[in-house]
């Protein structure tokens, strides 16, 4: 052992990152003077759960650590701008009986845009896949999302979703003043997504079996009169995604998807829907489509712009037979009644209560009751 | 001479004061002002402050919040609360990537910048001078 390592071993172990924090914001407080919107925010939740399913892949009752998420969102020049945000994870989704509630940190989104005019921004990197309302609109954002978890069908790739929630491409986004109200689009070209053991996997380092992924939303949101704040439209992604066991491919799948989706703020109601209807392939074998489906549907409704009481039901109805479903840990039908309540403590702290009865016995599995507690903020 | 006033005679001179003050409070003028020869017009307004217009031409918009005036421009121009108006800009940030309008203190500051930046748009709640555009008057 040198001298230097016993000299090292001296220092305390909280030193090294309490100076790299120190300097972090030394660097922040600095840079901010030119850079615009180099400010860190995130949001933080933690909650508990009580569950009867058996060996539940979310964890057993018990207090549990959600998520921490950060993002900065600096403007780098007038028309550069980028968004990065990165989360630490405490309760991945598991196979039944593998450990879980192991910290892990994600680069959730890293992309670097450019703004040509109000119409057109087009971003290059990882970004939340623009699909329906939810995965944009809310994702880690947990004070943001009126219920404690999201639909499970949108659940993140490594918590059960059965959509890629993340694309690593290049990304068209923008807006329009048509008629009474906006024209908004999305169109993304992206590397196409595998199933690594269970879990969708986006493939941040290459395009390795070279399939691309590509869709769009487009969207129209009424402004003024009876139906104010409606925002409705289509959307639709094609890409051919790939089983991978142990490493060994065992399926090849053409997966497309279509559906539409809603979102309505009349005074104080919030009414959202999304629905997605996939019409999968075995790829290359000309084979028979299996058809699958999800949806959800959700009202809240704000009392006294604190208290808001809400309800949702969601189902997917997925074939078996696709070799898409089949080895998604996610992968089987299931449909859940939910009811809840958010209490906004504060503009930035929410406090929600939520219990549903989920039943998954169409594919084999159990039918199960939960309840959720969950303190989430913003900052 | 004393003079006495008797609490009934106080009450009455706080409501008087109240009454004649409350209504200079509650329609304070808002004048949104921005750099001279700024193509816009007053239907940018509710669009520039909620992050859905960004640019004036090929000019870069630079919406400036004037804490002093912020409550009574939410009020009269974009119908909102404080508390609505911070989440609006919350979910801009986290989904588009976009950063709220720049917070000034004063209309002395506000005025200072938008009259120096191209680009530049604030509000104020006195009368600005000639060396700014009044875009539109609330």
């Amino acid at each position: 052992m040198t001298k230097r390592t016993v000299a090292l071993e001296r220092v305390p172990q909280w030193i090294v990152p309490t100076l790299w924090l120190l300097g972090l914001i030394v660097i922040s407080v600095q840079a901010r003077a030119d850079i615009e919107g180099l400010v860190i925010h995130g949001f933080a939740s933690v909650y508990y759960t009580d569950t009867t399913q058996q060996n539940a892949p979310t964890g057993n009752t018990g207090f549990k650590l959600d998520n921490l998420d950060l993002y900065i969102a600096p403007s780098l020049t007038d028309r550069i701008r980028a968004l990065m945000e990165d989360v630490v994870e405490f309760d991945d989704w598991t196979k039944p009986g593998s450990d879980n509630g192991q910290p892990a940190v994600d680069i959730e989104r890293l992309q670097i845009g450019y703004l040509f005019s109000d119409d057109l921004t087009v971003w290059m990197g990882r970004f939340h896949t623009p699909y329906g309302y939810w995965n944009t609109a809310y994702h880690h954002g947990a004070q943001l999302q009126p219920t404690v978890m999201r639909p499970q069908f949108l659940g993140f790739e490594d918590h059960g979703g059965i959509l890629p929630a993340h694309t690593n491409g290049i990304w068209a986004t923008g807006r329009r003043d048509i008629g009474p109200g906006r024209f908004t689009y999305d169109a993304y070209l992206g590397n196409g997504s595998r199933i690594l053991d269970g879990v969708i996997d986006m493939q941040n380092a290459g395009n390795a079996d070279s399939h691309t992924a590509f869709g769009a939303r487009l969207g129209y949101e009424f402004l003024g009169g009876a139906l104010d704040s409606l925002w409705v439209g289509a959307h639709g992604f094609s890409e051919q995604i790939d089983n991978f066991i142990s490493g060994v491919r065992t399926a090849q799948t053409d997966v497309k998807v279509i559906g539409a989706f809603g979102h309505w703020t009349p005074g104080d109601w919030e009414l959202m829907s999304e629905y997605y209807r996939f019409d999968n392939k075995a790829h290359g074998t000309g084979g028979p489509s299996h058809e699958s489906s999800a949806f959800y549907v959700e009202a809240d409704y704000i009392f006294f712009g604190l208290i808001t009481p809400l309800a949702r039901f969601e189902q997917d109805t997925l074939s078996q037979d696709d070799g898409y479903f089949q080895y998604l840990l996610g992968g089987k039908s299931y449909k859940r009644s939910l009811v809840g309540v958010r209490y906004d403590l504060t503009p930035q702290t929410a406090i929600k209560i939520d219990a549903n009865h989920t039943d998954m016995k169409r594919d084999g599995g159990q039918s199960y009751n939960e309840a959720h507690v969950q303190v989430a903020i913003r900052f | 001479m004393k003079l006495t006033i008797s609490l009934a005679q106080r009450g009455v001179l706080w409501a008087v004061m109240l009454f004649t003050a409350a209504p200079a409070l509650a329609f304070a003028d808002v004048y949104v002002i921005v750099y001279p020869g700024l193509n816009l017009t007053a239907d940018d307004i509710k669009n520039i402050y909620t992050g859905e217009k960004e640019l004036a031409e090929s000019t870069k918009i630079r919406p400036q919040d004037n804490s002093s005036a912020r409550e009574e421009f939410l009020k009269k121009v974009l119908q909102l609360d404080a508390a609505k108006y911070e989440s609006l800009w919350t979910k801009k940030s986290f989904r588009d990537g976009i950063n709220p309008p720049t917070v000034r203190a004063s209309d002395a500051e506000v005025i200072a910048y938008v009259k120096s930046n191209p680009g530049a748009i604030g509000y104020v709640t006195t009368a600005p001078p000639g060396d700014v555009t009044v875009l539109k008057k609330f």
